[in-house]
């Protein structure tokens, strides 16, 4: 059944994408609804999966160009992330907060860009499947997620520089 | 080169998709600046802690929510499948001229004119139908004396002929 075997990647694509639980769960039900009225039209000599994604990821970007999530406030880290991951003890509180700085900036960076941050970094998807879901050539998709990447790694420069004069 | 274009190489060098040459360009660089050495160990960090980010499981409140979808768009579906479907839908169309035609009547300007004109028409039409009626009576008397006189022909004909007989 779909909503069985799908359920958990578009959820946890919605909450990566939104930083938000309810907001997640309330996006995964409208995609899962978009699925239902356009599951007449799908072509079966595709990819079912990457027909879903990208239709889950036209929905995200859709609704966030709507509603502008950039200003609501991600999750906290610790409310959903922590419990399901095992740090050692060396530099464990320290690997957390860069964690939850990470998480955090996710919201700074455009819906596009994001979106195939968290396909590539986060998901581990390939870049060929990536350039399919999102529509791309291969070349566009390896330089946005450069300069997500990139983009990430500044601001994570300048938390940790902040950290060092305090 | 540029810490720039290293920069721009730095994420290439982490997933091993450097040539040979670029690799070198890369680390030599690196060796010598301490500004795009850094941001190579925040960009693993990056990519390590991307990675490391867990997959949540569905709450079995959304799990609900989900299974009950279909059944909601059926039901949406069934009230509207019986005006949707295509022998419906010469129905629907003549149910639109009508409409069209209606709406015609009530807002045009001179409504008054055209209240007019299909009341002559109707009117024309009514006489028509009583003049043809009158018409269909006169043919139907018409008919039955000429079967009258049809008879009565036939029975001179047929006691001319007996006379004749019993004359012989």
């Amino acid at each position: 059944m779909l909503v069985n075997q799908y359920s958990k990647r578009i959820f946890n694509i919605s909450y990566q994408f939104s930083g938000n639980y309810p907001e997640a769960e309330d996006l995964t039900q409208e995609i899962f609804l978009k699925l239902y009225n356009a599951l007449p039209k799908f072509d079966f000599e595709k990819d079912f999966t990457a027909w879903l994604l990208t239709l889950a990821k036209n929905y995200l970007i859709d609704q966030y160009r709507k509603t502008k999530w950039e200003r609501t406030k991600r999750d906290n880290f610790n409310d959903h992330f922590l419990a399901s991951t095992i740090e050692g003890p060396e530099n464990g509180i320290i690997r957390t907060e860069h964690k939850k700085i990470i998480w955090e900036s996710l919201n700074h960076l455009s819906s596009d860009i994001r979106m195939v941050i968290i396909l590539r970094d986060i998901q581990g998807k390939k870049y060929e499947e990536i350039a399919e879901i999102m529509g791309l050539p291969l070349g566009t998709i390896k330089s946005r997620v450069n300069r997500g990447r990139l983009q990430l790694a500044r601001i994570l420069k300048e938390k940790k520089e902040r950290e060092n004069e305090m | 080169m540029k810490c720039e274009k290293i920069q721009d190489l730095l994420s290439p060098y982490l997933e091993n998709e450097l040539s040979a040459e670029e690799k070198v360009a890369v680390k030599n660089h690196l060796q010598t600046c301490p500004g795009c050495s850094s941001l190579l160990s925040n960009l693993s960090e990056i990519h390590e802690s991307l990675a490391g980010f867990p997959e949540l499981e569905v709450s079995q409140d959304l799990l609900e929510r989900l299974y009950i979808l279909p059944r909601k768009k059926r039901k949406i579906h069934l009230g509207l499948d019986f005006f949707l479907r295509p022998s419906f839908q010469p129905v629907l169309a003549v149910a639109s001229i009508f409409f069209v035609l209606i709406s015609f009547y009530f807002f045009h300007p001179n409504k008054k004119s055209i209240h007019q004109s299909l009341e002559r028409q109707v009117h024309l039409g009514y006489s028509k139908i009583v003049r043809l009626y009158a018409k269909t009576g006169y043919f139907k008397e018409d008919l039955s004396a000429f079967k009258d006189n049809f008879l009565d022909s036939l029975q001179q004909q047929k006691t001319k002929l007996l006379g004749g007989n019993e004359d012989e």
